[in-house]
């Protein structure tokens, strides 16, 4: 990690930075009157009038998951991630995954990877030779090292797991649906550790987000008692991905009864 | 009695889990009624059967008829029901739907409410008899899929994943797999796997009380306490069953939620939060198979419930159990055996038909 200039210690809250933090907590009976937190040293508050939380980026893959990608396990950052080869391109040849629902990039590495994708796209229709293709494309992807590799762009942007581990049970992870942490915990303990059938009990994951904000935190929880992560799965996602006017979907309805919807007339005898 | 239960994937994973909830009768099934009346008893004492009330909410069933060609065929099927079951149902004339369902459309002719009908919560069906059951000593066994079943010795085996399981008695309630269990021992069933697509709507003001269904398309429209409305009525998406998913049809949703807006409007306002469709198996005339297997002892089947398992089903284990213990039966379980499919590839397709226009 580079060195950050800011002073570590809060003599004055404004423009300090505190590293190694291990729980936040909002506190106040009306509003917010100050965050506590936790680091290995201490343990403090701050009077604050405001809270802004970011617990980290993580790619959207739902519209990949929807689509049947595949998808691979990605053990150092503790998240799915849609498989493709170098260009973009998924396990449906004719869909490419780039920018930052394929990982979570640099911007120059998030931009060029589109061009990537176009240029073997170029090639699928004819457009460009293969060799062509693959020096144009040899040519970005060095770019895209170098954007990686530069200063202060190394950092991977992941949810941090090991702070769901910390939270108390009666913290709320799923917004939606009101799911607590503890319930969570208590059906892993009881031996639920599919992360869709903890959603079958639990409606965690069926609210409008389907996940997008929990499901870092349930898999981990669910991983308290149940080691492995990639068999945790990943929630099953329905369409819409989010949510529609029902005005939208009967637009694409048909204009007739479709058979197997007809009841069959009862005459009388 | 030990008993074992050997699911394939997770409890709820399919049909049981992901149907709307629909707890009535189908009126145009005869030789179902009787069954669905034994169901729709216990549904009604569902709190003190499983120490759990499953969701379940008593808010009617109101069947709308749109036409008075619908009005006549929803008459006579009352009619037909009366005589072969004590299911109550009360005819509603035109100008009193709007007591019952004041946001109502125009244009209904009628309606046959049945008051005892309403809807329940699946998963938490599901999760509530596993409860009682595991109280009562029974064990779950998730993640096996049984492949083969045979009787050697007077003893069942059901052998998954490399694991067998042997018991006296076992029975077939693989559902949309039904028949492929069935065919281990001789009695393949021909199931058409179903995939009914089901939306769920963001919580909306809450407007309605009983179910609303219509009386010559498909329909269901209901809404739980926390005001989300869920549409469905069985139409069908593309079921991949070897997969375990299923995919679906944009065109008959649509549909599907036009009706809905035709028969309720201010649904019009309504967001659409997911759609999803689970998978079910349907029999070839559309009645499920229960009841002792036609080839060999000790072997029960329930299955191919052809869109309305969840209704029924508290009342099949019932009889299966009793069945299963020696007890006197309620009712004869003789329309729903599989032996009627084993014939059919003895008779004529002629044939065939009349025994299916019976049931139309």
């Amino acid at each position: 990690m580079s060195a950050d200039p800011r002073p570590e210690h809060p003599t004055d809250p404004a423009g300090c930075v505190i590293q190694g933090v291990t729980m936040i907590r909002a506190v106040g009976t009306k509003r917010l009157e100050g965050v506590s937190y936790e680091t290995p040293r201490e343990t403090a508050t701050l009077p604050a009038a405001c809270l802004l939380l970011h617990p980290g980026y993580e790619s959207d893959t739902h519209l990949a998951r929807l689509m049947g990608l595949d998808h691979e396990w990605i053990a150092r950052e503790r998240c799915w991630r849609t498989r493709t080869d170098r260009s973009g391109r998924s396990s449906n040849d004719k869909v490419f995954v780039v920018g930052d629902c394929r990982r979570v990039d640099t911007v120059a590495a998030s931009r060029l990877s589109g061009a990537i994708a176009g240029i073997e796209t170029a090639h699928d229709f004819g457009r460009v030779t293969s060799s062509e293709s693959h020096r144009r494309r040899a040519a970005l992807l060095e770019k895209v090292e170098a954007d990686r590799n530069a200063e202060g762009n190394g950092r991977s942007f992941h949810i941090s797991p090991p702070h769901s581990r910390r939270l108390p049970d009666d913290v709320v992870v799923c917004g939606c649906e009101g799911v607590t942490a503890g319930q969570v915990r208590d059906e892993a303990a009881a031996g639920t550790w599919q992360i869709n059938a903890v959603k079958s009990n639990l409606r965690c994951g069926m609210g409008p987000c389907q996940g997008r904000n929990c499901e870092a935190a349930v898999r981990e929880l669910i991983a308290e008692h149940h080691e492995d992560l990639a068999q945790i799965g990943a929630l099953h996602i329905r369409p819409p991905i989010r949510p529609i006017a029902i005005t939208e979907m009967i637009a694409l309805g048909l204009p007739e009864v479709p058979p197997e919807a007809v009841v069959p007339r009862t005459v009388r005898s | 009695m030990k008993v074992v239960v050997l699911e394939k994937d997770y409890m709820a994973r399919h049909a049981s889990g992901s149907n709307a909830g629909s707890v009535h009768h189908i009126s145009r099934l005869v030789p179902e009624l009787p069954l669905a009346e034994v169901a729709l008893t216990m549904w009604n004492e569902i709190e003190a059967l499983l120490d759990d009330d499953c969701g379940f909410q008593r808010v009617g069933h109101l069947k709308l008829a749109e036409s008075p060609v619908d009005l006549e065929s929803m008459i006579a099927a009352a009619e037909r029901l009366r005589s072969a079951c004590g299911i109550v149902e009360q005819f509603v004339e035109a100008d009193r739907l709007r007591d019952i369902v004041p946001e109502l459309g125009r244009g209904h002719v009628g309606a046959i409410f049945s008051p005892h009908c309403g809807q329940a919560q699946p998963a938490r069906t599901v999760r509530a008899m596993r409860r009682k059951a595991q109280r009562h000593g029974t064990t779950f066994v998730e993640g096996v899929e049984v492949r083969e079943v045979g009787r050697r010795a007077g003893v069942w085996e059901a052998t998954g994943k490399g694991e067998t399981y042997s018991a006296p008695v076992l029975v077939n309630c693989a559902g949309a797999w039904g028949g492929t269990i069935s065919a281990c021992v001789g009695e393949p069933v021909a199931l058409t796997p179903l995939a009914l697509m089901v939306t769920a709507l963001s919580p909306m003001r809450r407007l309605l009380g009983p179910v609303i269904g219509l009386a010559s398309r498909l329909l269901s429209v209901k809404q739980f306490n926390n005001g989300s409305v869920v549409v469905g009525g069985g139409y069908r998406g593309t079921p991949l069953l070897a997969e375990g998913r299923a995919e679906l049809d944009y065109g008959k949703l649509g549909y599907n939620l036009q009706a809905a807006v035709e028969t309720l409007p201010h649904l019009k306002a309504g967001k659409i939060v997911r759609c999803w469709a689970g998978l079910e198996g349907r029999s070839p005339d559309g009645l499920p198979i229960i009841g002792p297997s036609a080839t060999e002892l000790g072997l029960w089947h329930a299955f191919g419930f052809s869109t309305h398992g969840f209704f029924l089903g508290p009342a099949v284990g019932r009889m299966i159990a009793d069945e299963i213990l020696g007890l006197p039966a309620r009712l004869s379980l003789a329309p729903f055996g599989i032996g009627r499919f084993l014939a059919l590839t003895v008779h004529s397709r002629a044939t065939a038909l009349q025994i299916r226009n019976q049931e139309i």
